[in-house]
């Protein structure tokens, strides 16, 4: 009898009154079963969840690595294109386009050459500005020391007496 | 006690559901087992393999901070085109064809391969055809995975041919050659980084674990102490000179002596790393300047003078009776011009190169004392410097099995002994710079995430005394201007020797063939380069003064003009 009592199905128990061969839910074995499939339930949403949010991570961690690959690669792309146009033969050749020459290194006329003629000082003290001529075996200009400073002191003077502004601002 | 017959079938049903489930468990059971036991080699395989990433080379730069290498990024494009469809095929075609630089024909072409599983679009495409392959991607939703966009580092050679001896190359396997790409290797490939996950669905790799990333390290750019203007007048001297006098091959070394970084080592014929396939003979790749063995000739005087003015055998203001012809080790050695000089002052040994004064110096010095010195200004032995394939030069002393007395005759005036271009700018170096003999090399910094690394000047060691090099340095500028005008610079005092040494042919030197040569340093009184100049087998022209003394020269115009050096002397 015993082994027909233990052979009936899950969830089931026999009836202790009744008709015969008559059976019934039994309460507390749902509960325990129902308790344990939630269980499993939150354990599995959880491990899910969980799973989710690290594939999540891993993918945005994987697209900032794709952009930092794509990035290393212009940087890469961006020197090499920095060095081709640097050089020496790029900068020759636009050079000579433009009608530039390289100087020849046996050409000392490009070096200026400047000769300061020293003269005696004087032994007492003038109040005239003197100046050293300075010879330039080029063709620049020739800037004057005296009529610079003469151009200073006109200036100041025509400054000086020019009227004040009549609303007194500068 | 009878059993209902409802509970009789609900038994019978739940042994068939459990059989059921048993055997799907079974099965289950099975193919896990096979899973785990057949292919598990395999799979672990894959599973583990890692994403590699690459590290960019490291570029090389001149002194001044100029691109000599760099690395850029090339794409190569596949295509898979039984992933197309027709329609797609027709829409792709006419874009990719841009993209690749190709007809739309031949694009066509390659994707109506619908048997094919992997076509190639195009290789060695720049930047922007990775770029527009992305932009094509996001605009169209192109499949993926019919298209692969493969990125790969490539050298570029911004002057091409500029340097190539020093700089080598690397191949199209992305395997470094010769020069300080195949030297410093270590330093400019960087370390690869890896990415290691587990593969989702998709086939993209998620990371799991920190330990799975380790990020690339890129290679070190490496700035080199040659100037790339000077590297730049230095070939184009030689080559110019090359051009006049027939020469079969020609070099041009450039260093500092102060410090012995290399300013230029040009040397021809050379090659161009672009197209290293197109080279004529694989001797193209060497580095002649320091791989290339030569019998210096007379330049090798001075340096005998040296010794034996270190050993005191002789004085600077000594004379020798000059009669052509001198026997050392029961040999005779005459002159070049086989004449008798009478008294010949040690100045005028050097300015007129007297073979039987530098042989009879030799004598007074003995064996012993030479080869002890003559080994310490670095001959037989390989300088150090920073580059593969050096060769160490080859030098009979007494104690070999070949060596014989009337050898010490022949290498007092560089024949018999053979050199490299480069040991002998370094042991003249070592006359420049006051008897210190310094160490040539190539790279002067590495610079990395870690840092700057400079690399600092080596002395070897103090070959002859300060006052013994400043006496012969002396000696030998007067003799640039009492006998090797072609190689003066007005304005300058230069230190120098010409050497015309024939080419040894089956154990005797033929007259026809030689290698000029001139090596010279200045300007005094503070030397500021070593500049030599060879020319291997000219055709026209014979004497180092003639063609080499010239192109020196040339040289030390420019070097002096360059630095903007003041000259000394109206």
């Amino acid at each position: 009898m015993a082994s027909r009592r233990e052979s009936l199905p899950l969830f089931y128990k026999r009836r202790t009154r009744g008709g015969a061969g008559s059976a019934r839910l039994d309460p507390r074995a749902l509960a325990f079963f129902g308790s344990m499939l939630a269980l499993i339930a939150v354990a599995g949403w959880l491990y899910l969840h969980q799973a989710a949010e690290v594939a999540t991570y891993a993918h945005e961690i994987r697209v900032l690595e794709h952009n930092k690959e794509s990035l290393h690669r212009d940087i890469a792309a961006l020197r090499a294109e920095v060095a081709m146009l640097g050089s020496l033969e790029r900068a020759l050749r636009v050079g000579q386009a433009r009608g530039y020459q390289l100087p020849s290194a046996a050409d000392t006329t490009r070096r200026v050459r400047v000769e300061i003629a020293v003269e005696p000082l004087s032994q007492t003290v003038t109040s005239t500005t003197s100046v050293i001529p300075i010879t330039l075996y080029q063709s620049e200009p020739v800037v004057s020391t005296k009529s610079f400073v003469q151009d200073l002191v006109d200036q100041f003077r025509i400054w000086a007496d020019s009227p004040a502004s009549p609303r007194g601002e500068p | 006690m009878s059993v209902a017959p409802e509970f009789l079938e609900q038994q019978r049903r739940v042994i068939w559901l459990e059989a059921i489930l048993g055997a799907i468990g079974l099965i289950l059971l099975w193919r896990l087992a096979w899973w785990q036991l057949v292919p598990h080699k395999e799979l672990v395989f894959d599973a583990n393999r890692p994403n590699v990433i690459p590290a960019m080379r490291g570029a090389i730069l001149d002194r001044n901070g100029e691109y000599l290498v760099a690395s850029t990024v090339e794409y190569k494009i596949a295509v898979s085109p039984r992933l197309l469809s027709e329609d797609q095929r027709k829409v792709f075609a006419p874009k990719l064809a841009a993209i690749v630089g190709k007809t739309e024909a031949e694009v066509a072409e390659v994707l109506a391969q619908t048997g094919t599983e992997y076509a190639v679009l195009g290789t060695r495409l720049p930047a922007s055809a990775g770029k527009a392959m992305d932009d094509l991607n996001r605009v169209e939703g192109l499949a993926l995975d019919a298209f692969s966009v493969e990125p790969s580092f490539n050298r570029v050679y911004p002057d091409d041919g500029l340097a190539a001896p020093v700089l080598g190359f690397v191949n199209l396997e992305g395997v470094p050659q010769y020069g300080v790409e195949a030297f410093y290797d270590r330093s400019l490939a960087g370390l690869e980084g890896i990415w290691q996950g587990v593969t989702d669905t998709w086939g993209e790799q998620i990371l799991v674990s920190l330990r799975g990333y380790q990020p690339a390290k890129d290679g070190a750019d490496l700035v080199l102490t040659v100037d790339r203007n000077i590297q730049r007048e230095a070939e184009r001297i030689l080559s110019e000179a090359m051009l006049e006098s027939k020469a079969g091959g020609g070099n041009i070394i450039v260093m500092d002596p102060r410090t012995g970084a290399i300013l230029a080592m040009a040397g021809l014929p050379t090659y161009s790393p672009r197209e290293y396939w197109k080279v004529e003979s694989l001797d193209q790749f060497v580095n002649t300047g320091i791989s290339s063995l030569y019998e210096p000739g007379s330049v090798f005087k001075p340096l005998t003078l040296a010794a034996a003015l270190e050993a005191r055998v002789i004085r600077p203001e000594d004379s020798y009776d000059d009669r052509g012809e001198i026997i050392v080790g029961d040999r005779l050695i005459q002159n070049w011009d086989k004449k008798a000089h009478g008294p010949t002052t040690m100045t005028e040994l050097l300015a007129y190169s007297r073979n039987v004064g530098a042989a009879h110096v030799a004598a007074l010095l003995g064996p012993t004392r030479f080869y002890e010195i003559i080994r310490r200004f670095g001959f037989s032995e390989v300088t150090g410097v920073d580059m593969p394939f050096e060769a160490a030069g080859i030098m009979r002393v007494p104690g070999n099995a070949y060596w014989h007395m009337s050898d010490l005759g022949a290498n007092s005036y560089g024949q018999g002994i053979s050199v490299t271009p480069l040991q002998v700018v370094a042991a003249y170096g070592a006359l420049a710079n006051d008897g210190m003999l310094m160490r040539p090399y190539v790279v002067a910094e590495e610079h990395d995430a870690d840092g700057i690394r400079v690399r600092q000047p080596v002395r070897v060691r103090q070959v002859i005394s300060p006052g013994v090099a400043r006496e012969i340095t002396k000696m030998m500028t007067d003799a640039v201007q009492m006998g090797m005008l072609e190689a003066q610079v007005p304005g300058y005092r230069l230190a120098g020797k010409s050497g015309t040494a024939g080419v040894p042919q089956r154990g005797s030197y033929q007259n026809t063939d030689v290698i000029a040569s001139f090596v010279g340093f200045g300007p005094m009184p503070e030397p500021r380069f070593v500049v030599l100049v060879k020319f291997d087998r000219p055709e026209e022209g014979y004497w180092a003064t003639e063609i080499a003394a010239p192109a020196f020269q040339k040289m030390t115009r420019f070097l002096v003009d360059y630095y903007g050096i003041p000259p000394t002397e109206q």
